[in-house]
């Protein structure tokens, strides 16, 4: 049964739509982030659950373990949340922010305590307490930020875009912490981010969104290899968009080259449709390599880009640009301009409805 | 480049000729025996500041001033907070409005303000309108842009949104996420603010002459009365007014780098 559900909400500002009838369910101890680019309604959402934004008035509902909040104040919800900007007190020490939310719940001065050295350990910070937040990291501060949202212990924790204004290093490593302490409390958790490696890498389910709709929902790999539209295909990782006219259920015709896919009845009668197949999914040859139960197609290389462990090449299939990705080793055997032929395995193909 | 061009000190200089000339002539005359025929005093003397400090009223004055800028001060204190922090919050839009509120009283000179709160509260008898009560009110009035500005522009320093919505988020509720994290994390507002209340209303002649005058006698009431028959003794009086202000300023002044410190020191080594 779902613990944290949200019923047809929506919500306009001055006419511009943010989210709209949104409808999602949360079991509890899960880590759902919501992932889509800017202004897709991801913040809003988030803000509606905390309380900070309220939903508009219609059928919309937020129910938390069966209790309904849409309306309730934001300080009587028990849910904590952790902001980008770490939001830390500056006039308290990080024991005082971290002790802020126990006395606010009256808590006794020892049970305070007892708690602030518990959660200071768990994020492993305890020597920090009697500092200030301005004399610790970004990293610091938001794990710390992140002590005192849980200090109260939650029903939900949100975290809004918690690591975007950290570096790279720090931003991998405290994704990782935060997947840990969110595994050991068991604590429900929505997570808001823009970044599809964080959301792909942490999360029990991915809900994409896009223009204040929910695009696809599911698990990290089924977001990744089975993309439910387009812009989801689009949006996570990169995928070579081939519009094909359908010769039978399972070969589309694209550019001069037939594409054998699995079985496909989705057009609603159409003949078109659209072939995805991720660059990783491709192998390059110098010479061509025969059919052999692939689908092969030929062109000439444009572009070489390094990106460390592999490296992406561009190339141009009759006018048309097609990416592939090629292991490090490998790419010595490949030179601007060079003729090279791709392969790919049916099975790697995946076909959905093209929207033309 | 040059780190101090001589135009720098020199408008320093002159800066400091233009605010301390008239400071030290006004102490000076306070000490002088005489001063009209020669260009220093002839003689020196404390008798003036002994005989204004030896009044019963000297004492009396003092307390009235300093009970009404205190009273003003707090009031706007309790009064403009909030207000400048809700409208921060939650009414943006109210903003450009309420700017133009606290600048009015910039425009109405002290003499129609205190006329015209006269004829308004005329109906409600004199005990209300001549009362000190309604002084520390029109002096609220006239003190509110000194008020309202350090306070929005401590709020605009502060990511107060975000602040407050943490603080909601654990759980505290209006007032004591005001109390314990709006108004620790925007105090210098706070206290400049205050500071600016305190010294206007300190020193607010017109008012209290018309509103309350010989019912409720303020130090610059006290002070104007000397003017008329002495200006050694009312200079005596100028000097312990502007000392007060500022000692009460670098009272707060002191008070508030200290809490500083304690915070600072209170971390140890780093």
């Amino acid at each position: 049964m779902a613990y944290l559900s949200l019923q047809r909400i929506s919500k306009k500002f001055a006419n511009v739509v943010a989210v709209k009838d949104f409808d999602l369910e949360i079991s509890k101890g899960a880590l759902v982030s919501f992932l889509g680019p800017s202004g897709c309604g991801k913040t809003t959402t988030l803000r509606m659950i905390a309380g900070f934004e309220q939903p508009d008035a219609g059928e919309g509902r937020i129910l938390l373990d069966g209790a309904d909040i849409t309306v309730a104040p934001p300080n009587r919800r028990d849910i904590g949340m952790v902001f980008q900007s770490y939001a830390l007190f500056p006039n308290m020490s990080v024991q005082a922010n971290v002790a802020f939310g126990l006395q606010m719940h009256r808590l006794s001065k020892a049970e305070i305590d007892e708690r602030v050295k518990a959660i200071l350990d768990l994020v492993r910070l305890r020597e920090t307490a009697d500092r200030f937040p301005h004399q610790l990291s970004g990293g610091q501060q938001q794990r710390i930020a992140l002590a005192r949202a849980l200090a109260i212990r939650p029903r939900v924790l949100l975290l809004d875009e918690p690591l975007s204004a950290l570096d790279a290093e720090v931003r991998v490593a405290l994704r990782g912490e935060i997947r840990r302490i969110q595994s050991e409390l068991a604590i429900t958790t929505v997570y808001v981010t823009h970044d599809q490696e964080e959301a792909l890498s942490i999360s029990d389910r991915v809900v994409v969104m896009n223009k204040g709709v929910i695009e696809q929902i599911g698990t990290p790999e089924e977001i990744y290899h089975t993309p439910g539209t387009r812009f989801v295909a689009g949006f996570i990782g990169t995928a070579n968009q081939f519009n094909g006219v359908a010769e039978s259920t399972n070969v589309f015709a694209w550019n001069g080259f037939q594409l054998r896919t699995p079985p496909f009845t989705g057009s609603g009668g159409s003949p078109n449709a659209v072939v995805l197949v991720r660059p990783e999914n491709m192998t390059i040859h110098d010479r061509d390599p025969g059919p052999e139960g692939k689908n092969v197609i030929t062109g000439i290389v444009e572009t070489i880009t390094f990106h460390g462990a592999l490296t992406r090449l561009g190339i141009d299939v009759r006018g048309q640009r097609v990416v592939s990705d090629v292991t490090m080793g490998a790419r010595t055997r490949f030179l601007l301009n060079q003729r090279v032929w791709i392969s790919f395995l049916p099975e790697a193909c995946q076909v959905m409805p093209r929207e033309d | 480049m040059k780190k101090n061009p001589w135009w720098r000190g020199l408008a320093i200089g002159l800066f400091l000729v233009y605010m301390l000339v008239p400071l030290a002539a006004t102490l000076l005359f306070s000490f002088a025996t005489r001063w009209d025929r020669s260009i220093f005093p002839e003689g020196l003397t404390l008798s003036w500041w002994q005989a204004v400090m030896d009044r019963r009223a000297f004492g009396l004055t003092l307390k009235n001033s300093l009970s009404i800028s205190l009273a003003a001060m707090l009031f706007s204190v309790i009064l403009v907070t909030p207000t400048a922090y809700w409208t921060h919050l939650r009414l943006p839009k109210a903003k450009p409005l309420v700017e133009i509120f606290t600048i009015l009283p910039f425009g109405v000179p002290g003499v129609v303000l205190a006329l015209a709160l006269i004829r308004c509260y005329a109906r409600f008898g004199g005990a209300i309108v001549y009362s000190p009560g309604m002084l520390v009110a029109a002096c609220m009035v006239i003190a509110l842009p000194f008020m309202y500005r350090p306070v929005v522009n401590a709020l605009n320093a502060a990511d107060v949104k975000t602040l407050t919505e943490a603080a909601h988020s654990l759980g505290a509720g209006w007032i004591a996420t005001m109390t314990r994290v709006i108004a620790p994390n925007i105090m210098h507002g706070i206290v400049s603010g205050a500071l600016l209340v305190f010294s206007t209303v300190f020193v607010e002649f017109t008012l209290a002459n018309l509103l309350v005058g010989a019912r409720f006698k303020t130090f610059p009431i006290y002070l104007v009365e000397f003017t008329r028959f002495d200006g050694r003794q009312a200079s005596a009086l100028a000097v312990i007014s502007f000392l007060f202000a500022w000692a009460t300023s670098l009272a707060v002044l002191w008070a508030m780098g200290r809490v500083d410190r304690e915070r600072e020191g209170a971390l140890g080594a780093r």
